[in-house]
């Protein structure tokens, strides 16, 4: 036993000496002053896993909120962000990360989410959140977001689709379902 | 229970020992309703006598030095955060009791949360601050005209019916939900940016005496969280049974 946490001593002492330019360092750089990733929340995806918002720094993304039960603009918001995601991965060679984070801290659930993913045929790397209430009111406050829950359950709100960079600062954004994505794809291209 | 109320507060409290006032349990008729919005029940719990001053932010922004003018993210206050002081924590000296402005929603938010306390909702500030009292309404129409009525004291007019001061006359507040106030690019089936804001809501008024009520709507549709202004400030309210929902 002793031994082992000897060797992950060493071992970790030698890779953190190796990575010395790595993305190790970067990962633990400030972060700037307009990333949501300072927000210390916890969330949890639609595998059931813990997420901090942190851990999705690293690579661009696009981010929306909204909550599951939705079925009337929370179809077309989904289908945008599709349309947008095939747009951009037809320049690259990676796909664009996407993050669903869920306003319905009532009622969201990894389960619920899941079954989202699954009836509208979301990728698989796309990572759908839920939290508490606290936390969708932090994240919402800082992305811009207005919700309003009602006494059905449901929410009227902010049909807004963000763009990160990989740091968590909002780079582009897309107001409203029939806004053109032309623009905003464009932003997004030139922010990779 | 005011005398337990207070020895709590002494226990539990170290920075601010200022008043709390009891709002018993009451019934907020929202004036401006979405579709099967019901009336909310508030209360009862404790709300501020007073708004929180600079002296009382200042306890806080010692405390909680990321906070701070210099040090405040850019995620947290637009520019102008705190601009009413003269340094990171220094203001003029007069000012003390003034209630302190120029903070945002996530800095009045965790000023609450750092005392054990949350902002009040848009209900529960509409139903304390007693505003939506028709026999005040022309005087609080004159106050909101008055753009350039100065700073001064907390707590040196007598308070409304329950005991509330300073909530009406003195400077605008944060709610808890201000994003509550919805005017565009929301999810009404494609209705155009901005018909909520006047029309919309306008129309949906229940009492289209009650202007002084759309004008905080308005207000409140307008504002961001990371927002600040000379007239924006705060007070926090605390739950009578058990911790902040």
């Amino acid at each position: 036993m002793k031994l082992v946490f000897f060797l992950t001593l060493l071992f970790s002492q030698l890779s953190a000496a190796h990575d010395g330019h790595g993305p190790d360092l970067k990962a633990t750089a400030p972060l700037p002053g307009a990333s949501i990733f300072q927000l210390e929340s916890e969330w949890k995806n639609q595998r059931g896993e813990s997420v901090k918002l942190a851990s999705l720094r690293g690579s661009p993304r696009l981010v929306v909120m909204l909550f599951t039960r939705c079925d009337t603009a929370c179809p077309l918001i989904v289908e945008d962000l599709k349309e947008i995601a095939k747009d951009v991965d037809a320049k690259r060679t990676t796909k664009i990360d996407v993050s669903i984070f869920s306003l319905d801290s009532f009622r969201e659930t990894p389960a619920s989410l899941s079954a989202f993913s699954l009836k509208r045929k979301l990728p698989s790397h796309w990572g759908l959140f839920t939290s508490n209430a606290d936390a969708v009111a932090e994240l919402a406050a800082s992305l811009g977001v207005r919700y309003k829950r009602l006494p059905s359950g449901d929410f009227i709100h902010s049909n807004i689709i963000y763009f990160l960079n990989s740091n968590g600062e909002v780079v582009a954004q897309k107001e409203g379902i029939k806004s053109s994505r032309g623009e905003f794809i464009k932003k997004i291209g030139t922010n990779l | 229970m005011k005398s337990v109320t207070f020895l709590l507060l002494l226990i539990f409290s170290p920075i601010v020992f200022g008043k709390e006032v009891k709002l018993q349990e009451a019934v907020y008729v929202p004036v401006f309703r979405d579709p099967g919005e019901l009336d909310i029940k508030v209360g009862p719990l404790l709300i501020d006598e007073t708004p929180v001053t600079n002296q009382e932010f200042l306890k806080f922004v010692k405390a909680h030095p990321n906070f701070s003018r210099s040090k405040i993210s850019k995620l947290f206050a637009d520019s102008g955060y705190l601009s009413r002081w003269t340094s990171d924590t220094t203001f003029a000296k007069s000012e003390a009791d003034f209630p302190v402005t120029h903070v945002s929603w996530f800095a009045a938010r965790h000023y609450c949360a750092a005392h054990g306390k949350r902002l009040p909702t848009i209900a529960e500030w509409e139903v304390a601050s007693d505003a939506q009292n028709p026999k005040i309404e022309s005087e609080i129409l004159e106050w909101y005209s008055n753009s350039s009525s100065k700073l001064q004291g907390v707590g040196k007019k007598a308070g409304n019916k329950f005991g509330v001061k300073d909530a009406n006359g003195l400077i605008w507040e944060w709610v808890d939900n201000f994003s509550e106030a919805i005017m565009s690019g929301d999810s009404r089936g494609g209705s155009s940016t901005d018909s909520l804001f006047c029309g919309g809501a306008a129309l949906k008024a229940k009492d289209p005496r009650l202007y002084a009520t759309f004008m905080r709507f308005a207000f409140r549709s307008s504002l961001t969280a990371k927002y600040n202004s000379a007239n924006l400030g705060f007070r926090c309210v605390k739950e009578i049974t058990g911790g902040p929902k």
